[in-house]
């Protein structure tokens, strides 16, 4: 048998065996790995944080050409200047977190055992600033978002290592995360797994679906449809909104245990954020 | 959303046959169906898997009972209740289904490799 329809096989098979067994988070790493491999075998595994220009050799040299000259370089620059400049009470957002807030951006969202609640950088940075007595910022796009870019950038090359205690309730988030994933929704009857999964790779209209492994790694992204920088959140509001799903508000429970089961699914990938995505 | 309003002009029971003459309200009930629609639209709010269509359509009774095209206002009513009572069907499928759409693996994935 030859090896176009071995593969063929091995990808029709992974969707036939359902299992009403959970695989736990380890467990989901290793098929949706295996599930790509099968897919693109032709794609390594760290290749995957280009996104779609993993799939697309003729998008990526045009958006590598792009890239030479960044247009999010000055958000990164004006993220740095507002990370280190200090609040009104003379604290910073260094106080706030580990190593000064440097290179830590692989570990987010951590689950927090005191509050029980999965927290992501964003919302983290945000809780810093309310403990300074500072306003917060908005979630989507702006100044939140460049310093989380700038965050982004301290980490660009480590290894995503985002955990899952033992702890029932970061299970039970995760778990939810998941579902949202896979649950259909809106009134186009999509899930996140219906474009970034089953057909990762293929066109919509114009554009090609991008591969779920590896999505989290380069956000926050520069987008040419919003013209400038905006959030993985603001990417999940506009991508229900694309199915006619009633979005949730950023940094709502629904989407941060999105993100915490999405960038889990990255684990061990570098980081690579920002980047520019279509 | 085509077929739902297709759907909503031939067969809308709370209008009643000719709901195009029956402007004044009277037969289509219009309190009623608004508080059933608004009612059903909490419901799949709270389910997380409400439509943007069933606002929009809402949205669009109530500009259409501003000015007075109570028909117009009924099929909209109409209209979004189906999405919502949809959003709801789906909401529970999804509960009981969604695990169709997850890739599954039966062999490690260091085996696969090799």
């Amino acid at each position: 048998m030859n090896d176009g329809i071995m593969r063929v096989m091995l990808v029709v098979g992974l969707w036939g065996f359902i299992s009403e067994v959970s695989a736990g988070p380890g467990g989901d790493v290793e098929t949706i790995r295996l599930y790509f491999q099968a897919r693109f075998p032709e794609v390594p595994l760290e290749d995957y944080i280009q996104g779609v220009y993993a799939l697309d050799e003729r998008a990526r040299a045009q958006w590598e050409t792009i890239e030479a000259f960044p247009p999010y370089e000055f958000d990164i620059d004006n993220g740095r200047t507002l990370f280190e400049t200090p609040f009104a009470n003379g604290g910073g957002y260094a106080d706030c977190f580990e190593n000064g807030g440097i290179g830590i951006k692989q570990h987010y969202p951590v689950f927090d055992p005191v509050s029980g609640r999965v927290v992501t950088l964003p919302l983290a940075v945000n809780e810093c600033r309310h403990r300074h007595g500072a306003a917060m910022l908005a979630y989507g796009s702006g100044d939140l978002v460049s310093i989380v870019a700038y965050m982004a950038y301290t980490s660009r090359g480590l290894a995503t290592r985002v955990v899952v205690p033992g702890d029932p309730r970061a299970l039970r988030a995760y778990e939810e995360g998941k579902r949202f994933f896979y649950a259909r929704r809106g009134q186009l009857n999509m899930a996140c797994a219906t474009c970034h999964i089953a057909n990762a790779g293929k066109r919509l209209h114009s554009d090609r679906l991008g591969p779920a492994l590896g999505q989290t790694t380069h956000f926050p992204a520069y987008r040419d449809q919003w013209g400038g920088l905006g959030s993985l959140h603001r990417r999940y509001a506009g991508c229900n909104q694309q199915v006619r799903a009633q979005p949730f508000a950023l940094q709502s429970d629904e989407y941060r245990h999105l993100e915490y089961f999405h960038t889990y699914m990255s684990n061990g990938l570098p980081l690579n954020g920002p980047a520019l995505r279509r | 959303m085509l077929i739902g309003a297709v759907y909503a002009a031939l067969f809308c029971a709370e209008c009643a046959s000719g709901g195009e003459q029956r402007l004044d309200g009277d037969g289509c009930a219009l309190p009623e169906l608004m508080a059933s629609a608004q009612a059903l639209q909490a419901r799949a709010q709270a389910s997380g898997f409400a439509w943007t269509t069933i606002q929009a359509l809402l949205d669009e009774a109530s500009e259409a009972i501003t000015q007075g095209q109570q028909a117009l206002a009924c099929r909209h009513l109409t209209e979004a209740k189906i999405h919502a009572e949809l959003a709801l069907e789906q909401a529970e499928y999804a509960r009981i289904h969604w695990r169709l759409l997850v890739p599954h693996i039966d062999e490690p994935w260091e085996e696969q490799k090799r």
